[in-house]
């Protein structure tokens, strides 16, 4: 198993659960989502980005409204549905679960 | 001086650089093809272009007002190669495609761990056989031919190499191993069962449908089955022409080659163009003959590893293998059209030699045991063929240190004369009548005439470093009533004009022959 490949397939998982973090804090329109990713070192390449967010809307997780921009035409502003507030908060829960069971499992190993 | 493009990009307008232009569109176009199938995938797009416009945005100031290559590039690192946006959106975006993709295993050539062009590591993915086993394989094989040192290279130019991490997983994806082909063939099978299953309880016309699905995918595993065995005996069929070609050519020099009933040593091709040609010609044909022969058995071998590894051909490769083919062949047509020119005419002269019968009217014709250089006839005289550029059995001789030299033919007639003559024709081609006639007088024969007993050398040589099918043609006129012996040692070069053809050639040596109205007739 390559390492590399390993990674990106952990990154690729919780992907979804970022945006969605990210966008709970505030709506934001798409290049703010990228910059925070990219902060957080949680996509390599912004392509990516578009499908995730086309997907995210249409699974009715997230909704968008045209907002003007002084630098051009409108953006996209994102923000989350109640579908996927509730989504989050199962995540939530989830990813704290998760993070439980690998530290109990490192934790048993130091032992 | 460059040319611009104006572009739209989400209402904003650029000027690009044509090159850029041509990069970017082709990049979006792919990414296009990709998303259309998709739900909303315009909406990607657009979403893309958006982001495009504003990454433009940030390039153009007052200084600068011009899209270029270098800005694109820039941009592709940015947003990703089409490769990885499209490669992690479709294993995230839905679950059917995903497995295809899983099994979608390529082989691929890989940088990261390699020796030399990543050929063997990639194959040990691809196969699941260690990379050591496969470099060992190599290796062994090659002291066979050289099969694998070919394989090997083509297998570098054929296979590209795994650079984006979408071609790294579908170099490691799941393997080709005999569980997984049983997995697939067992997919299949049931795949057809559920298809003939369902025939029962569907409407007729839905029955039709099916068992045309049905019939279909028989037909595609039959297909693909067949194009990897297509593949294989491709490469088995390559590799054996070749095998026996490089075993053939090495061992010819110490052994030998067989042509009809005709012997030949040693044929090494530019040293025997030599005797026609000038050493440049014969090296230009030799090695253009070589292009020509080798192309189409490497070729074979190559199409075979694209069909077993479901690899695209290179077109460049194509293309430039094929203008080398066609070029070799028309080196060897025009080259071998030049020495064909300087055999273009022929020119003979016939010289006489009348033998003194006042007291005689039986001769014996014989070989000369005067024959100093005493070069062999028969294969089986020779001792070490090392000797020798070429030897072709009863027929013509070049030792490695010595004149080319060539058994003339000698015939026997009957004659009405009073006294037998002899005639030798001599025959030599050339560029041109003088030419021709220049090269009749290299010829050189030895013969001897002493009382009743004629001496005929085995050989005539020539003194020319050219060969220009020199020939000798020796006519024995035997008087009526008169009668001969030829030897035994005569026997290979002989042909007796036996007017009622009673007898073969071979039971006509060592016996007494007497010249009748109506032919030869042994006493």
């Amino acid at each position: 198993m390559d390492i590399n490949n390993n990674k990106a397939q952990m990154r690729k998982g919780v992907i979804e659960y970022c945006t969605l973090l990210i966008l709970s804090q505030q709506d934001c329109y798409s290049n703010d989502i990228l910059q925070k990713l990219k902060k957080a070192e949680m996509i390599v390449v912004e392509g990516t980005l578009y499908p995730l967010l086309t997907r995210l809307k249409n699974s009715e997780l997230l909704s968008y409204r045209w907002e003007e921009s002084t630098q051009g035409p409108p953006r996209k502003y994102y923000s989350l549905t109640e579908k996927g507030k509730s989504l989050l908060s199962e995540l939530d829960i989830a990813w704290t679960n998760l993070v439980d069971s690998i530290n109990m499992l490192k934790s048993s190993k130091s032992e | 001086m460059k040319k611009t493009v104006n572009i739209n990009l989400n209402s904003f307008n650029f000027s690009i650089d044509e090159d850029a232009y041509n990069v970017l569109n082709n990049y979006l176009s792919q990414l296009q093809k990709h998303f259309a199938p998709i739900e909303e995938g315009n909406e990607i797009i657009h979403d893309i272009e958006a982001r495009i416009a504003e990454i433009f945005n940030m390039k153009i100031n007052e200084n600068k007002q011009v899209i270029n290559i270098s800005d694109i590039d820039e941009l592709i690192k940015i947003l990703g190669k089409v490769e990885d946006i499209t490669g992690e959106s479709i294993s995230n975006n839905n679950e059917s495609e995903e497995s295809t993709t899983k099994n979608k295993k390529k082989l691929y050539r890989d940088p990261d761990s390699r020796y030399l062009g990543g050929v063997c590591s990639g194959l040990s993915y691809y196969t699941g056989i260690s990379a050591t086993t496969w470099r060992i394989l190599f290796m062994l094989f090659l002291f066979v031919g050289q099969v694998s040192l070919i394989a090997y290279i083509i297998l570098w130019i054929a296979v590209p190499e795994a650079k984006t991490t979408t071609e790294k997983i579908e170099m490691k994806g799941d393997k080709i191993n005999l569980s997984n082909i049983e997995k697939t063939v067992k997919q299949e099978y049931e795949d057809l069962k559920n298809d003939l299953k369902n025939i029962k309880y569907k409407k007729a016309t839905e029955t039709i449908k099916n068992i045309g699905n049905a019939i279909f995918s028989v037909f595609k595993v039959m297909v693909k089955i067949f194009i990897k065995l297509l593949g294989l005996s491709f490469i088995i069929l390559g590799a054996i022409i070749l095998v026996s070609l490089t075993v053939g050519l090495l061992s010819v020099s110490n052994e030998s080659l067989y042509f009809s009933n005709d012997f030949i040593h040693m044929i090494w091709l530019p040293g025997l163009l030599e005797h026609i040609t000038t050493t440049g010609t014969s090296w230009l044909l030799s090695i253009s003959i070589l292009i020509v022969f080798i192309i189409p058995i490497i070729s074979i071998i190559y199409w075979g590893i694209l069909l077993i590894f479901k690899v695209k051909s290179n077109k460049y490769i194509n293309v430039s293998t094929f203008a080398l083919w066609i070029f070799a062949i028309i080196i060897s047509v025009i080259t071998s059209f030049n020495i064909a020119a300087s055999f273009r005419s022929v020119d003979q002269t016939t010289k006489i030699e009348n033998i003194a019968c006042d007291s005689i009217n039986s001769y014996y014709f014989t070989l000369s045991n005067s024959n100093n250089e005493s070069l062999p006839i028969n294969k089986d005289d020779i001792d070490n063929f090392n000797d020798f550029h070429l030897f072709v059995n009863q027929r013509m001789i070049i030792p490695k240190n010595g004149n080319i030299s060539l058994i003339p033919e000698i015939e026997f007639h009957t004659s009405k004369d009073s006294c037998p003559e002899i005639k030798f024709i001599y025959y030599a081609r050339g560029a041109n009548k003088n030419e021709a006639n220049d090269y009749l007088r290299t010829i050189k024969y030895n013969y001897e005439i002493s009382d009743s007993t004629i001496f005929f050398d085995p050989y005539f040589y020539i003194t020319s470093e050219k060969y220009r099918a020199q020939f000798l043609k020796i006519k024995v006129f035997i008087p009526e009533d008169h009668t001969f012996t030829i030897d035994e040692s005569l026997a290979p070069i002989i042909d007796i004009e036996d007017a009622n053809e009673k007898y073969e050639d071979k039971e006509l040596t060592d016996k007494l022959i007497k010249a009748s109205k109506s032919g030869f007739v042994i006493i």
